[in-house]
C-alpha cells in the first residue's frame, strides 16, 4: 500500500472554497482592483501556488500603480500606462508621517503632508526622507546588518521610503501605536491585547493591511526619464551628529526628479498571517550573477560591465549623500526563475496594450514571498511562526543589495527578517509581537526622549 | 618596506581597539588601525554559513582562519595570523605545537580562546555584562591576597555607565545593586533586564531562601549586552541560544559597531591582514614606530611589510597577542622586552577556570532548556566575602544550553539512543530505540537537562612571580610569517584550587538536595587537576587576563592607572591584560570602561586645551566646540584671582559672597566662581574648580569670572587681577 | 507503485518516530527528502539502500505499523557483527535528526565515522531540537521572550504525544 504522502493542506481547502465561489478574475486584467488574497488554480503544488501568488503580485502592482484622482482613489477614466503620473499608493501616509517627534498624533487620513522646514521654500513635490543602506538601518532606523548606501552611475546615493495604506494607517492610530506611551497604553489596557493588523479576504471583500517600501534613483542628465516611473521629489536628508544613529550629515532637501527601480508592496491577508510579499524592480537594475561577465550587456542602473570594482561591496565609510561616490557595482546573486520571466513578459506585454510606452512595462516581478503553511483564523501559532516561508529566501537588488543570498538569517528572507520587528513594549511575547513590521520602532516618547536609538 | 603615519596607532580592531579608535575619531584625531586578520564582513552569511555546517560548533567555528578541523590546514605554523583554539585542545593535543598555536608547557593547559579578525573576540562573546564588584579591586588589603589595583570601583563608575551606553546593557538597577556595587543617582541601564528562562525559575524556586558560606543564594538576571528593546538600530534578541559562537541577528552587541561608528567619523582608518610585528623604542625611550607584515590568503606568503608612524601608540591585542608583541620586541638595549622594566609583561596569566556541573531534573520535572539566550541568570551572591581570605570565590552562570556544552548534546545523547551506547549517561541499559519510543525518550532526557559553571576566581600564590605566564616559545617556533608564537606555562594554586572544592560542594548540593535532580558531572578534559585527593576538570571561560597589569609601582606593574606603559610615555596598553586581579566578572564590561578612560587620556594628551582665563575681561572663547557626544570636562589646574578686594583672591570655586545682581555672569553663585556657557547665547553654568560640560548644546564653549559684568554696581571687570589656568579636557565624572 | 523517494520518506519517518507528513509535506519550500535520498544513495552500496527500501515496502505493505517496521528493519539478533542495513538505517536516522550524516561504513572515499552537516538546511530543519520543544542553536524563529513561557507541546511540534505529564517548574 503506498504510503499516503499527500495531505491537503490549507491550501487545498482554499481550492475548495475557491471551486464554490465565482471564478474572481483568473486571467490577468488591466485592473484598479487589489486583489484581496490568492487566487488558487487546482492542481495544487508548490509550483502552482507560486505561480498564484506571483499573479497576486502582478495584479497589486497594476492596482496600486493605478493613477490616482486627487482624492487617492484609482481614477477609473484612464488605463494604467497611458500617461505617467501620481499613483494609488503615493497617496498612502509616509512613515514619517504616522511616526512623528515627540510622539505627537498624526493628522488625519486626508490631510497633506508636513513639510520639514529646510524643505519649505521648495517646489512642491512629494518628500523622499530616507537614504538607502544607511548604517544601522534598512530603512531609516532599522536595519538587520549594517549594509550600506546604494550608489547609482551617476555616484549619486538612491533614496527610499515606506508608506501605508489607510486600513493600516488605522490599525496603527486606533490603537495609538505611534507613540511609545501609546503602545505601552494599548499592550495594559488589556491583556489580551496584541498588534494584528487587517487580514485581506475574499470572503468579505475587503483589502488588508498593505505596506509599500519604495526605492528610488535621482534621474540625471543622462538618465532617460521615459523608462521610468517618475515623480518630482523632494529628497530630504535629516542632519546626524551622532555616528551611532547614521552617517554623520548635515540637514539639506532638494527637489529634483527621480525615478522609480525598486518596489515592495505587502499585504496581510487570511491565506497568510505572515503577510505576502511582493517585490519588484526596474528591468535595467542589474545583471544576474549566472550570466557570464562577457554577456553582461546592459547598460545597467547600477552595474558597469567596464568597471573592476569588487562586486555587491558598500562603498566604505563614512557615508555621505552629499559626496559623490564610486557607483556600485551589483548582481543579482538568486536569478529569477524561468516561470518568473515567463509571468512578467505576458504582463509587460498586457501593460503595452495600453500604450507601447507604458513605463510600467519597464518593471518586472523578481518573486513573492508567501507562508506556505500559514495558521487557521491568520493568527500567528507559536509552532511555526512564520508558516514556512516560500521561497527560502528574497531580495530586492535595490533594498536588500548586500544581504542577497542563501544562509538562513543572514541572507535576505522577508518573513524571517520581519519576524524579528518589535515594538517598544517588550515584556512578553504577546507585547513584543509587531506583526512583521519594524514601523512600530520609530514610535517616539512624547517626552521628547526619543527612542533608543 | 611602507611607512604609515598617523596621529594614533592602535594595534587590534577589537573591543578595546574600536572604542578607542571611535573616541578619538570623534575627537577629530587621526587614527591609525592594525589588524591582523580579516576585514569585518558586510554581512555575517560566510561566518553564519561556516558556523551552520560546522560538525564541531566551537566558539571559533564561524571565524576565520581555518583550524585543526579543516583538512588542508597542515598546522598553526603555517598561518599568518593563527590564535588559540578549542580545536586545538582535543585529542590529546594541547600540548603538540604541531597541532597547537599556542606552545603549551603546561603542567596544566590553558583552555581559553581567542579571536584574531576585524571586531575581535566579542564576534564569539556571551554578552555577559557584570561589573566588578568593589571588593575585587582591593583584595590584596582587604584579604591579604593576590594584588589591589591602583584605582577602585568608584574611579570606573562614569566609565562603567558610558560602557553600558556604547554597548547597550540590558538590566535593571535594582537587581545589580548588591556586594556594594552601586549606581549614580536615577541611573536606569540602556535597556530594561532580559526576561528569565523556564530554567532559571527551577533555580530561583529552588535556592530562594537558602544559603551557603553563610551568605545567600540569589538568583540575579544577567546585565547583558544583548538587545532586550530596539536599540541603536539593532534587532531585539530573539532567543537564537547560540551568542557563543555567534548571534545570527546581532542583537548581541560586538564591537563591529563602535568600529563602524569609528568609521563614520571619517578620522580612522583600519589595515587589515596586517599583523604587527615589533615595537621599535628610540633614544629618548619612546616608541619609535610598529613594523608590520602583511598578507592575502590566510596561508599564503607575505605580501608586504612597513611600519606605522604615529605620537602615540596603543596596542589593544588581547592578553596573549600583547605580551607576545613586547617580548618579540625585545633587543639589546631593552633586553627584557619592550616595556618591561618591571619583567611583568606576560607574566600572571589568568582564567577564569570554570568548574562546570550538570544534571538532570527529577522525571516529570520539565525544564525546557535550549531556549532563549545562552544564559540569562546566575548567582551572584556569593562573588565576594570573608573567604576570600581562604579560597577563590566563584560566580555561577546558569546555562540554558541544556548539556551543550558538557555532553556535546543533543549529538551524544541521540547517538547514544540509536547505537545502544551510554556515553551522555541517560542511556545506562544500552537501551536501542526507534520510532515514537525514541522521540518520547529523547524528549524526556533532553527537556530536563541542565548545567552551571561556576566561574573561579584565579589568585596565584606569589602574584610577583607567577607560576601562569606567556612568553615567546623557548624552541623558537614561529607562525607562517616567521613571528616567534605564544609559550604558555599555566597553572592553578591551592587557593584557586580550594575555590573549586568548594564549587562542587555546593554543586551538589544544588543539584541534588535543592533541585531534586541527579547530578552526571564528570571529569571531561583535558584541564583536569586534583586537590585534596580528588579530581576536577576545569573549563576555560574564554576570559585571558593579566599579563600586562596596572600598578601604582613601577617595579612591580607594567602600566600606570592610566594604562601608560611606565617604560615609554607614548605607549599604551589596554584590554583586560591590565588587570591585576581577575574578580569574577565575565572581563568585557571592565575592558569596556577602561578603554574609555585610556581614550580620554590619549584624547587629553594629544588635544586637552589648557589656556588663561583674565579675571578682568568677559567672556572668553576656549576654542573647543561642544557637541552631544564627546564627554568633556572643564578643570582647573592653577592660579587664583580677585572679583572683589571683599572678596579676596580665590580660585574657580570663589569666595563666600553669593551676589544676586541680574548683571553678574551667573546670579546667585559665588563671586569670583569660573562660569561657562556655550556659544554667545548660551545659558551660563557653574564650573567652579571642575565641572562636566553639557552634553545638549553645540557650539564653543566660553569661560567667564563670576562678576558684575556691565559696572552698574561699581568697578565691575575693571578692577578684577589675576588669572586662572583652566584645562577643558575629555571626561566624565 | 511507490517510488524510491516515498519508500524512503517513509523508511525515515518509521524509523525516527515522525510522519511522514511532516518530513515530506506536500507543499515544500525546502525539500530536503530528495537532497537527503540523493546524499544517501552516494555514500551506501545500492544493495544495502534498496534492501532497506524493498523490506520497508514489504512491511508497509502488509500494514505493519510504523513503529514495528522500524524494530524490525533495526534489529540484528544479537550477531557480533551489524549488518550494514542496520548500520546504513541509523545514520539515516541520525540524518533527520541532526542534520548531520554519519558515515557508517568504509566505501571509498568515504570512511566510517566521518562526518559532515549536509546543509545548512539540513541543520536548521532537524528534529532532535523540535523534540527537545525547542530549536536549533542558532536558527530561531520566535520572538522575545518566548523562553520565560512554556513551548508548545511535544505532539504540536512533532505529531507524538508525550507520555503522561508534563509540567513545567513553577
Amino acid at each position: 500500500m503506498r504510503m499516503e504522502v499527500n495531505r491537503p493542506g490549507p491550501f487545498g481547502c482554499a481550492l475548495l472554497s475557491v471551486l464554490l465561489s465565482p471564478a474572481v478574475g483568473a486571467t490577468p486584467s488591466l485592473s484598479p482592483q487589489i486583489p484581496f488574497d490568492v487566487t488558487v488554480t487546482s492542481p495544487v503544488s508548490l509550483v502552482s501556488l507560486q505561480a498564484n501568488f506571483d499573479d497576486l503580485s502582478w495584479q497589486t502592482f497594476i492596482a496600486l500603480n493605478w493613477p490616482a484622482l486627487d482624492n487617492g482613489s484609482p481614477n477609473t477614466g484612464v488605463t494604467i500606462g497611458q500617461q505617467d503620473g501620481a499613483t494609488v499608493w503615493e497617496s498612502w501616509k509616509e512613515s514619517y508621517q504616522i511616526f512623528r517627534a515627540k510622539g505627537q498624533a498624526p493628522l488625519p487620513w486626508n490631510a497633506p503632508a508636513t513639510l520639514p522646514e529646510a524643505c519649505k521654500s521648495l517646489k512642491p513635490g512629494r518628500l523622499l526622507q530616507q537614504m538607502g543602506k544607511v548604517p544601522d538601518v534598512l530603512d531609516e532606523f532599522i536595519q538587520p546588518f549594517e549594509s550600506g548606501p546604494l550608489v547609482d552611475q551617476n555616484g549619486v546615493y538612491t533614496r527610499n521610503e515606506i508608506v501605508v495604506n489607510q486600513s493600516m494607517f488605522d490599525g496603527i492610530v486606533d490603537n495609538g501605536l505611534y507613540s511609545i506611551e501609546g503602545q505601552q497604553k494599548f499592550f495594559a489596557a488589556n491583556p489580551n491585547n496584541t498588534v494584528a493588523f487587517s487580514c485581506g479576504s475574499t470572503q468579505s471583500q475587503q483589502v488588508g493591511a498593505v505596506m509599500v517600501k519604495a526605492s528610488w534613483k535621482v534621474l540625471g542628465p543622462n538618465d532617460n526619464r521615459q523608462a521610468f516611473h517618475t515623480v518630482d521629489a523632494l529628497v530630504y536628508t535629516p542632519g546626524n551628529s551622532d555616528p551611532g544613529k547614521g552617517p554623520i550629515v548635515e540637514e539639506s532637501c532638494v527637489s529634483e526628479p527621480v525615478g522609480l527601480v525598486g518596489l515592495h508592496m505587502v499585504h496581510k491577508t487570511a491565506n497568510a498571517a505572515q503577510w505576502v510579499w511582493s517585490t519588484f524592480e526596474h528591468v535595467n537594475n542589474v545583471p544576474e550573477q549566472t550570466t557570464p561577465v562577457a554577456q553582461r550587456a546592459g547598460p545597467y542602473l547600477f552595474y558597469n560591465a567596464n568597471s573592476q570594482n569588487p562586486i555587491n561591496q558598500p562603498p566604505p565609510r563614512p557615508w555621505n549623500p552629499a559626496v559623490k561616490a564610486t557607483p556600485s557595482q551589483i548582481v543579482r546573486e538568486v536569478p529569477l526563475t524561468e516561470a518568473t520571466k515567463t509571468l512578467n513578459a505576458s504582463y509587460q506585454a498586457l501593460l503595452r496594450t495600453a500604450n507601447p510606452k507604458s513605463v510600467w512595462a519597464n518593471y518586472q516581478l523578481i518573486s513573492t514571498q508567501w507562508p506556505s503553511d500559514p495558521p487557521k483564523n491568520c493568527q500567528v501559532s507559536a509552532a511555526n511562526p512564520l508558516g514556512s516561508p516560500a521561497p527560502s529566501f528574497l531580495a530586492n537588488a535595490t533594498l536588500e543589495t548586500y544581504i542577497q543570498g542563501t544562509v538562513p538569517q543572514a541572507s535576505s528572507s522577508c518573513m524571517a527578517c520581519h519576524g524579528n520587528a518589535a515594538t517598544h513594549v517588550t515584556e512578553s511575547p504577546r507585547t513584543s509581537f509587531a506583526d512583521f513590521t519594524y514601523l512600530l520602532e520609530r514610535a517616539q516618547s512624547t517626552s521628547g526622549q526619543g527612542a533608543k536609538q | 618596506m611602507s611607512t604609515e603615519q598617523a596621529e594614533v596607532v592602535i594595534v587590534g580592531a577589537g573591543l578595546a581597539g574600536s572604542i578607542i579608535a571611535y573616541q578619538l575619531g570623534m575627537a577629530g584625531i587621526d587614527v591609525l588601525v592594525l589588524e591582523s586578520g580579516p576585514e569585518i564582513p558586510v554581512n555575517r552569511a560566510q561566518y553564519l554559513e561556516r558556523f551552520y555546517t560546522a560538525t564541531l560548533k566551537t566558539p571559533e567555528s564561524p571565524y576565520p582562519p581555518s583550524t585543526t578541523l579543516d583538512p588542508h590546514l597542515t598546522g598553526p605554523a603555517k598561518l599568518n595570523a593563527p590564535r588559540a583554539t578549542i580545536a586545538d585542545l582535543l585529542n590529546d593535543n594541547w600540548n603538540k605545537p604541531a597541532v597547537s598555536y599556542l606552545v603549551q608547557k603546561g603542567p596544566l593547559p590553558f583552555t581559553s580562546t581567542y579571536e584574531r579578525v576585524g571586531g575581535g573576540t566579542t564576534w564569539h562573546w556571551v554578552g555577559t555584562c557584570l561589573r566588578m564588584v568593589p571588593n575585587d579591586f582591593r583584595l590584596r588589603s582587604k584579604y591579604g591576597v593576590g594584588v589591589d589595583w591602583p584605582i577602585g570601583y568608584d574611579d570606573l563608575q562614569s566609565a562603567y555607565c558610558r560602557a553600558e551606553a556604547e554597548i547597550g546593557v540590558s538590566a535593571n538597577v535594582a537587581d545589580q545593586a548588591y556586594l556594594g556595587m552601586t549606581f549614580p543617582e536615577g541611573y536606569a541601564f540602556p535597556m530594561h533586564s532580559i526576561p528569565l528562562s523556564l530554567v532559571d525559575g527551577s533555580f530561583v524556586a529552588a535556592v530562594t531562601g537558602q544559603t551557603f558560606d553563610n551568605l545567600p543564594l540569589v538568583v540575579s538576571p544577567t546585565p547583558a549586552g544583548r538587545n532586550s528593546q530596539p536599540y541603536a538600530g539593532r534587532r531585539v534578541c530573539a532567543g537564537n541560544t547560540n551568542c557563543t559562537p555567534i548571534c545570527p541577528i546581532q542583537a548581541k552587541y560586538d564591537a563591529t559597531v563602535t568600529m563602524n561608528k569609528a568609521l563614520a567619523t571619517g578620522k580612522v582608518r583600519v589595515l587589515y591582514r596586517t599583523v604587527a610585528s615589533k615595537v621599535t623604542v628610540g633614544d629618548d625611550h619612546n616608541v619609535s614606530g610598529i613594523e608590520f607584515m602583511q598578507y592575502q590568503l590566510e596561508d599564503g606568503p607575505k605580501t608586504g611589510t612597513g611600519v606605522a608612524v604615529a605620537k602615540r601608540y596603543v596596542i589593544a591585542a588581547h592578553a596573549i597577542e600583547t605580551p607576545k608583541l613586547l617580548l618579540n620586541s625585545k633587543t639589546d638595549v631593552w633586553s627584557k622586552g619592550v616595556a618591561n622594566s618591571s619583567g611583568q609583561v606576560g607574566r600572571s596569566l589568568a582564567d577564569h577556570p570554570i568548574y562546570l556541573a550538570w544534571g538532570l531534573m527529577p522525571e516529570g520535572k520539565a525544564i525546557f532548556p535550549y531556549r532563549g539566550p545562552l544564559s540569562t541568570a546566575g548567582i551572584e551572591s556569593l562573588r565576594d566575602g570573608a573567604f576570600r581570605s581562604d579560597r577563590a570565590a566563584w560566580r555561577i552562570e546558569i546555562g540554558n544550553e541544556g548539556w551543550n556544552w558538557p555532553a556535546g548534546d543533543p549529538y551524544t545523547t541521540v547517538a547514544d539512543f540509536i547505537d545502544g551506547t551510554n556515553v551522555g549517561k541517560t542511556n545506562p541499559s544500552n537501551k536501542l530505540l526507534s520510532g515514537t519510543a525514541l522521540v518520547r525518550k529523547l524528549n524526556d532526557v533532553f527537556t530536563r537537562q541542565f548545567r552551571v559553571g561556576f566561574l573561579v576566581e584565579q589568585v596565584e600564590k606569589d602574584p610577583d612571580h607567577s607560576d601562569s605566564y606567556i612568553q615567546p616559545s623557548t624552541d623558537n617556533l614561529t607562525d607562517g610569517l616567521g613571528i616567534v608564537r605564544p609559550e604558555i606555562h599555566y597553572d592553578l594554586s591551592d587557593y584557586t584550587r580550594k575555590g573549586f572544592q568548594q564549587a562542587k560542594i555546593l554543586a551538589t548540593h544544588i543539584i541534588e538536595d535543592l533541585l531534586g535532580g541527579t547530578e552526571l558531572t564528570d571529569i571531561i578534559g583535558p584541564g583536569c587537576f586534583t586537590y585534596d585527593g580528588v579530581p576536577y576538570s576545569f573549563q576555560g571561560a574564554g576570559h585571558l587576563m593579566g599579563t600586562y597589569r596596572m600598578g601604582d609601582d613601577h617595579t612591580k606593574s607594567v602600566v600606570d592607572k592610566d594604562q601608560r606603559s611606565w617604560d615609554h610615555k607614548n605607549l599604551f596598553l589596554v584590554g583586560d591584560g591590565v588587570f591585576p586581579s581577575t574578580g569574577t566578572s565575565n572581563p568585557s564590561l571592565t575592558i569596556a570602561a577602561l578603554s574609555f578612560q585610556a581614550g580620554d587620556t590619549l584624547a587629553n594628551d594629544l588635544r586637552a586645551v589648557t589656556m588663561q582665563v583674565q579675571s578682568n575681561k568677559a567672556w572668553q572663547g576656549t576654542g573647543v566646540q561642544l557637541n552631544a557626544l564627546v564627554p568633556r570636562l572643564a578643570r582647573y589646574v592653577s592660579g587664583q584671582w580677585r572679583a572683589s578686594l571683599e572678596g579676596g583672591w580665590v580660585d574657580g570655586n570663589g569666595g563666600s559672597r553669593h551676589i544676586t545682581y541680574s548683571s553678574y555672569t551667573l546670579p546667585g553663585a559665588a563671586e569670583g566662581a569660573l562660569i561657562g556657557r556655550v556659544g554667545d547665547s548660551g545659558t551660563p553654568f557653574l564650573i567652579g574648580d571642575l565641572a562636566q560640560l553639557p552634553v545638549d548644546q553645540h557650539g564653543e564653549l566660553q569661560l567667564c569670572i563670576n562678576d558684575d559684568l556691565t559696572g552698574q554696581h561699581g568697578a565691575g571687570l575693571t578692577d578684577n587681577v589675576g588669572a586662572l589656568t583652566i584645562r577643558v579636557e575629555f571626561g566624565a565624572l | 507503485m511507490s517510488t524510491n523517494l516515498d519508500n524512503f520518506v517513509g523508511l525515515s519517518s518509521a524509523l525516527i518516530g515522525i510522519s511522514a507528513e511532516l518530513l515530506a509535506p506536500q507543499i515544500d519550500p525546502v525539500g530536503l527528502p530528495p537532497i537527503f535520498l540523493d546524499y544517501v544513495t552516494a555514500r551506501i552500496p545500492p544493495d544495502v539502500l534498496n534492501a532497506l527500501l524493498t523490506q520497508y515496502a514489504t512491511l508497509a505493505a502488509d500494514h505493519v505499523p510504523p513503529d514495528q517496521i522500524a524494530e524490525q528493519i533495526l534489529k540484528f539478533n544479537m550477531q557480533p557483527t551489524i549488518p550494514d542495513t542496520v548500520l546504513a538505517a541509523r545514520s539515516i536516522m541520525k540524518l533527520w535528526l541532526l542534520g548531520v550524516w554519519y558515515q557508517p561504513f568504509d566505501r571509498l572515499p568515504f570512511k566510517k565515522d566521518d562526518s559532515a552537516v549536509v546543509s545548512d538546511q539540513a541543520y536548521i530543519h532537524s528534529w532532535a531540537w523540535k523534540i527537545a520543544q525547542a530549536h536549533p542553536m542558532g536558527y530561531s524563529e520566535s520572538f522575545f521572550g518566548y523562553w520565560n513561557s512554556t513551548p508548545p507541546s511535544l505532539e504540536d511540534l512533532t505529531g507524538v504525544p508525550a507520555n503522561g505529564q508534563q509540567g513545567a517548574l513553577s
